[in-house]
């Protein structure tokens, strides 16, 4: 088989075959092909194909006569579009490239995603630490800081209701040692 | 007119359109509408389409006026903002499952209509007209960046280094979707050119 048929020089053969190759390499190749039939066989199919890709030419396509006028005129329009819609356009709907592009879409997917959180769980900003007191710190899943500051404020009642009642028992047991003659007020 | 002279003189032109110069944006017009329209074309076999995104690629050409910069090759530019709408269109049509496939529309045995209504005469060209089917269906069949690849090569005559340009990637990855279009294309087409050689 002729070393020419392996891919590497397929790919050669086909240049050869388009003759873009430089001026020195198609003398050597054309005086290879001579002697060669395999690479011949290879070239004939090559140039019948193309032969069939030049039939399917596009040259008889009738471009509409309207075509500029209606370009034209897509130019026009917008033309006369806010400025803010021909900013966005150059920026995102033209043909120059853009290399921070895909860093803009990134930042703003990134705001998106923040935003959506926020959204989600506006209340959840805290987080609570093993172990911790749970009156102050903990506020219920999907509470509002509001909720938890008005459980703050009730349990902070019920404390000094509760202080004041132990304060009347000690009272009372004062009155009642005094009566019984058991000494507790040293204890107060 | 040389090679790099027409490519500075497009570089030019998309200057001056920049300085606010709308007949040189005409003259770059002239010079690419019928190229760019082909190459849609031959990606996407419907000319409405081709005529449509062709027009879409210019305005964003004159879009960019003010911040183009004569950086790659004008034509390269264009054809990168031509390949990306044209795979984008085929993407969406497979995506939508929208695709007017010529396959599914013509019935068995009949001509595909984007094609053959600019025959001449369909009576005389009957060969001709199912050649052209198979070759269409060949093309259509090749993935959509060895099609793009090919239609550049074959009908734009761009070098490797500009389809590289074009596509963004390097030079032997674009000989490597060349090579295999061809092979496949080879492969599907043998049979036209036994026809031929009979």
């Amino acid at each position: 088989m002729c070393p020419m048929q392996s891919k590497e020089n397929a790919e050669i053969l086909l240049e050869y075959c388009a003759r873009t190759l430089p001026t020195d390499t198609m003398a050597r190749l054309d005086a290879h092909v001579a002697m060669c039939s395999s690479c011949q066989q290879e070239l004939a199919a090559q140039r019948q194909l193309w032969s069939a890709l030049d039939e399917f030419d596009a040259a008889e396509l009738q471009i509409t006569p309207d075509f500029d006028r209606r370009l034209y005129a897509r130019i026009e329009a917008e033309g006369r579009d806010p400025f803010w819609v021909r900013a966005w356009r150059s920026v995102f709907v033209s043909g120059q490239p853009r290399p921070w592009r895909p860093a803009m879409t990134m930042a703003l997917a990134g705001l998106a995603t923040v935003a959506l959180i926020f959204v989600q769980f506006p209340g959840s900003e805290r987080t609570v630490a093993p172990g911790a007191p749970p009156v102050a710190t903990i506020s219920d899943e999907g509470a509002t800081v509001e909720d938890a500051a008005l459980k703050t404020a009730t349990v902070d009642k019920l404390e000094i209701e509760r202080l004041d009642t132990a304060l009347e028992d000690l009272e009372m047991l004062q009155v009642l040692g005094t009566k019984t003659g058991v000494g507790t007020s040293n204890k107060l | 007119m040389s090679v790099a002279a027409a490519i500075e003189h497009d570089a030019q032109l998309m200057l001056r359109v920049r300085e606010g110069d709308t007949a040189s944006f005409a003259q770059l017009l002239d010079r690419h509408r019928v190229p760019v329209i082909h190459f849609v074309y031959r990606m996407i076999q419907n000319q409405a389409v081709a005529e449509e995104l062709a027009q879409e690629v210019f305005l964003r050409v004159y879009r960019s006026r003010a911040t183009y910069e004569p950086t790659a090759k004008f034509t390269t530019w264009l054809f990168r903002i031509t390949t990306h709408l044209a795979l984008n269109w085929i993407r969406d049509q497979k995506n939508e499952r929208h695709q007017q496939s010529l396959d599914s529309e013509a019935p068995e045995g009949t001509a595909p209509l984007q094609v053959a209504d600019h025959l001449p005469n369909v009576e005389q060209s009957m060969v001709r007209t199912a050649r052209m089917e198979e070759i269409r269906r060949a093309i259509l069949a090749l993935p959509d960046k060895q099609r793009a690849a090919v239609t550049m090569h074959k009908y734009q005559e761009m070098d490797y280094s500009q389809i590289a340009g074009v596509l963004k990637c390097s030079e032997s990855a674009v000989k490597s979707l060349l090579f295999r279009a061809y092979e496949t294309l080879r492969m599907k087409l043998a049979h036209l050119n036994r026809g031929v050689s009979e």
